[in-house]
């Protein structure tokens, strides 16, 4: 396994009390496997990357829980440590291309800072590899754009950009966070393919964290799905959608367009709302707006155990 | 036209001179920028090569500082010169419209006609003052015979005209420039220096760090400044890197809270994580992307800051708590002045209308930098 993550737990500490962003969380990706995290927005997917690169601004942290990066304990590491993994070993892309790239420096040099960091090269080898890399992330006229400034480029090419510095490094590992959200829809077809391409090109495993269905159909071997702070279910992205067991997952799935829902038909959303992290129900979480709960539903969570081959599932009413 | 230049006849002798390469190819403010600045260089060294010579043999060092910036400005004028001339030959004058901020800054600068004069008005105060050793028409504390030549108003043999010892004021200004205009450059940068590290540093690792930092800028900023100069200055013999440190190491916090401000939002911004998650070591995120979001104002404040400092010094030296008489500087040379104000107006009015006037200037730099850097006006479209 290329990283294995087991009981992670995150958790902020506010003012009014602790928030468990990531609650007792344990997954495993393999080499070169794609791995969806789903889940609504403010489920914690983002936080389980920032923990993975001990990332997570104050006041949160991560309270237990190992993780295991290609047999290194990424836990046991010092600051100066876990900082040399970051962008060699493990790649983050971020949501907002807009606002992640800095604004007063051109894209080429961005791209070259990593090069020489994590690749120690001269600065004219890295403008090259930088220029290369630009072309290679689908940049048309990468010696010209390797000048531009971010605010010259479109959202697109932003994104671009940006995955080129994350796999500067050559990291074995992409984490890319809700990498087509803040792009069009047709933008969003491209910079699919090409993390695709990459992926493969790199031979990289991918983390890829979304609330888009779709993306992780087009994308995913396997689909990890979370519900405040916790993975509710697991599977194969083929048997996920066939065959969705979770009542959570099953909602999410009906919540989703899909070619031939005819026109007038409503799509069904899952009742209720996402509780509030600080008020969150005893019990499964989820059994407020769940359909098929019971007494023992709001006892205790339950726990998330094989319900098949590769198949994992924490639901009482699922066995 | 330009384009049809052949490029042999270029080559061979015009790009000699440095500007007349520039001109042949149209490119006229350059050139003539290039050109009076060569042929500037080289009539003062013609005007003046009992000088240059004598500086050969001399053991003061700042004659020999003043010929080196001389024959090194007109190698790096010849060699730029040179180098563009080819630049433009063969890419054929395309000029690379680049859209970034500071370039953007730069052409918005460009159009305000009082900053550049500004810009010009400093340039060429420094230059004086480096190259005092050679322009001075006379060694400034030189007095020859001084019943003959004491307050001699301004005439073409004393340009500012003659003090009380008969020394002749122009030399004396020039030489005054050296000390009021060094000191006002280095306190700022020792002070700017200071601030921006120690404000970034305080903000991007927070906590208890920040805390602590921050109370001891409170400190500095609670204590009684000017007392502390009256003291260091009683102590020691005031010289210049004395009042360099002085005024550098005593308005710096300002700054540090200024920066220190900004970078605690910056550094929440994605672009901070996100050089994080590449793997930036602390120090290259602040200083590479922290630091540079957070310079436009700092730069408009450092260019007060001169005026600021240079003001500060000539005060001290005024109250004779600065530089000491013969060592002249603006201040000491008003001061010396003030008592003859009636019978030779001319001792300290003419070092006064130099503090003025390079003040203003700076003053006037400031603002063409603050309206250049204003964020807001940043993305408005400009030639």
């Amino acid at each position: 396994m290329l990283l294995e993550v087991k009981n992670l737990k995150s958790y902020f500490f506010l003012d009014e009390g602790v928030l468990k962003a990531v609650d007792d969380l344990s997954f495993s990706i393999a080499e070169q496997e794609t791995v969806a995290l789903v889940g609504e927005s403010g489920c914690g997917k983002t936080i389980v990357a920032l923990s993975l690169l001990n990332l997570i601004p104050s006041p949160g942290r991560i309270v237990a829980g190992q993780m295991f990066f290609d047999g290194d304990d990424l836990r046991a590491m010092d600051a100066e440590q876990i900082r040399r993994i970051r962008g060699r070993h493990i790649g983050l892309v971020f949501q907002e291309p807009g606002v992640a790239l800095n604004p007063v420096y051109t894209v080429g040099q961005q791209i070259a800072d990593v090069l020489r960091l994590h690749r120690a090269l001269t600065r004219q080898a890295a403008k090259v590899a930088a220029i290369q890399l630009l072309g290679n992330v689908g940049i048309g006229n990468p010696e010209q754009r390797f000048n531009a400034y971010p605010f010259e480029l479109s959202g697109g090419m932003q994104q671009r950009v940006l995955i080129a510095t994350a796999i500067a490094g050559r990291p074995k590992l992409l984490i890319a966070d809700e990498p087509t959200t803040a792009l069009d829809a047709t933008v969003q077809a491209e910079i699919l393919d090409l993390l695709r391409y990459l992926k493969a090109e790199y031979r990289m495993a991918m983390l890829l964290i979304t609330h888009d269905i779709g993306v992780v159909a087009e994308m995913a071997d396997r689909v990890m799905v979370m519900y405040t702070g916790k993975i509710v279910e697991v599977a194969d992205t083929d048997t996920l959608f066939r065959d969705p067991r979770h009542p959570y997952t099953r909602g999410l799935l009906r919540s989703a367009p899909q070619l031939g829902t005819g026109r007038g038909e409503l799509l069904q959303g899952i009742p209720g709302t996402v509780p509030d992290f600080m008020e969150l129900p005893p019990g499964c979480t989820f059994h407020p707006r769940c359909t098929i709960a019971g007494p023992e539903c709001m006892q205790a969570f339950p726990p998330i155990e094989e319900i098949a081959s590769g198949r994992e599932c924490a639901c009482y009413k699922v066995t | 036209m330009a384009r049809s230049v052949s490029k042999r006849g270029l080559s061979s002798w015009l790009v000699i001179i440095p500007g007349l390469g520039h001109l042949a190819l149209g490119k006229r403010t350059k050139g003539a920028h290039l050109l009076a600045y060569t042929v500037a260089i080289v009539l003062l060294m013609t005007w003046r090569i009992d000088r240059v010579m004598h500086a050969f043999s001399s053991r003061a060092i700042d004659e020999w500082i003043a010929v080196l910036f001389l024959m090194g400005s007109l190698l790096v004028a010849a060699a730029y010169s040179r180098w563009d001339v080819k630049r433009l030959l063969e890419t054929g004058d395309t000029p690379v419209a680049s859209n970034g901020p500071w370039q953007i800054a730069a052409r918005r600068f460009r159009v305000n006609k009082l900053a550049v004069g500004s810009v010009y008005i400093i340039v060429l105060l420094y230059i004086l003052a480096i190259l005092a050793p050679l322009v001075a028409p006379q060694d400034p504390s030189m007095m020859e015979n001084i019943l003959e030549t004491r307050y001699l108003p301004p005439s073409f043999a004393h340009l500012f005209g003659t003090d009380e010892f008969g020394r002749d004021l122009f030399s004396r200004a020039l030489y005054g420039a050296r000390v009021s205009l060094s000191i006002g450059l280095l306190a700022m940068l020792l002070s700017k220096t200071i601030g921006t590290i120690y404000g970034a540093s305080a903000a991007y690792f927070g906590g208890i760090v920040d805390s602590v930092l921050m109370r001891l800028v409170d400190v500095v900023i609670a204590f009684p400044i000017f007392y502390l100069m009256l003291l260091l200055v009683g102590i020691f013999e005031a010289n210049i890197l004395l009042l360099v440190l002085i005024l550098g190491l005593t308005s710096w916090p300002g700054t540090a809270r200024y920066i220190r401000g900004e970078i605690l939002s910056l550094k929440e911004q994605e672009f901070a994580e996100s050089a994080r998650a590449i793997g930036l070591p602390p120090h290259l995120i602040i200083l590479r992307h922290l630091i540079p979001n957070a310079l436009s104002p700092v730069l408009v404040s450092a260019a007060l800051s001169v005026a600021g400092m240079i003001g500060a010094e000539a005060g001290l030296s005024f109250l004779g708590l600065g530089i000491r008489p013969p060592v002249p500087s603006w201040g000491n040379m008003v001061s010396g002045g003030q008592d003859a104000l009636l019978v030779a107006w001319w001792v300290a009015f003419f070092p006064g209308a130099l503090l003025t006037l390079t003040l203003v200037s700076f003053s006037l730099l400031a603002d063409g930098l603050r309206d250049a850097l204003d964020p807001k006006a940043l993305m408005r479209k400009l030639v």
